[in-house]
């Protein structure tokens, strides 16, 4: 991953090329916002796992989240921003090009 | 572990060929998954062949909802479903808006009505066929938007029915604008239910693969 500038690796973002978070941004670019318990049971993490994923990602500025209530049940709606899905695609573009050179 | 443990693998691995193509094909997967439980394809499908279906076989004429207020609502309940589903399962509406569709359908058969093209119209036969190419051109929208190839070649099934209605239909009797008392063609009225019986049919198996996803 520390190869010359100009390879495509190089420009993988950390934050997101975490495969966790990489999921969590490809789902709320699809269903344009997801719920709490659906990201969960999607992906497999635990409350806690998940909760420091988005908190990561809200912290960046690529992703909104909106807690309010259902009746009395709390629930948490995860939004992508456009910034979030520019990075998105960055990081998506990056992996393809590097798919391309490995062929 | 995850369900995606492919995308956990590259935390800090060396990269190789196998683990990108991988990575990229779990993207792929999450897709088709958040796809299938917004049930994007189905809804849609299954809403507009049971309209085409209702309107073909029931006639324009006699329906109890006007056939210009039909359409735009059948895609404000698609929205509705959808939002349903929002609710129930956790996953958002997705790209397409389905109520811009609905403006979109209502101002497009409200033009239609208007008098340049009622005089080149002459029979309500060609209505009925333009209503129906409306209606695919719509869904065509929906399709491009979601990149859903299934929806988009459906679409264009609608739209070909409605072509076909228009020609067909020339021969109708004319009684735009005076009066909304048509009596349409059987034959493109059948063409139009049919198509949509495929779509429900379409629909129904796009259902049962959603459901049968993961």
């Amino acid at each position: 991953l520390t190869e010359a500038s100009g390879h495509p690796a190089s420009e993988f973002e950390d934050l997101i090329h975490q495969p966790n978070r990489l999921a969590i941004m490809v789902i709320l670019k699809e269903a344009k916002r997801a719920d709490f318990n659906y990201l969960k049971n999607t992906l497999g993490l635990t409350d806690g796992n998940l909760g420091r994923h988005l908190a990561a990602l809200e912290e960046a500025g690529y992703i909104a989240l909106d807690k309010g209530f259902e009746g009395r049940r709390p629930r948490t709606w995860a939004t992508l921003r456009p910034k979030g899905a520019a990075a998105l695609n960055r990081e998506l573009r990056a992996m393809r090009r590097l798919l391309d050179r490995l062929e | 572990m995850t369900k995606y443990s492919a995308l956990q693998s590259l935390c800090v691995a060396e990269l190789t060929w196998e683990d990108e193509m991988t990575q990229l094909e779990d993207v792929a997967a999450l897709q088709r998954r958040v796809r299938a439980d917004q049930r994007a394809r189905s809804i849609p499908l299954l809403v507009i062949g049971v309209l085409l279906v209702n309107y073909g076989v029931d006639g324009f004429t006699s329906h109890p909802i006007a056939w210009q207020y039909g359409a735009p609502l059948a895609f404000v309940a698609i929205w509705a479903l959808s939002k349903l589903n929002e609710s129930r399962t956790g996953v958002g509406l997705g790209r397409t808006d389905y109520l811009v569709a609905s403006a979109f359908v209502f101002m497009a058969t409200e033009l239609v009505m208007l008098r340049p093209f009622t005089e080149w119209i002459k029979s309500f036969g060609r209505v009925e066929g333009l209503w129906t190419i409306i209606i695919g051109v719509a869904v065509v929208g929906i399709g491009a938007v979601a990149a859903d190839p299934v929806l988009v070649v459906a679409a264009l099934i609608v739209a070909a029915a409605g072509v076909y209605a228009v020609i067909e239909g020339a021969n109708d009797i004319s009684l735009l604008p005076v009066s909304y008392v048509f009596q349409s063609q059987p034959t493109h009225g059948a063409v139009i239910g049919y198509t949509g019986a495929a779509l429900v049919l379409a629909g129904l198996w796009s259902y049962r693969s959603e459901r049968g996803l993961f």
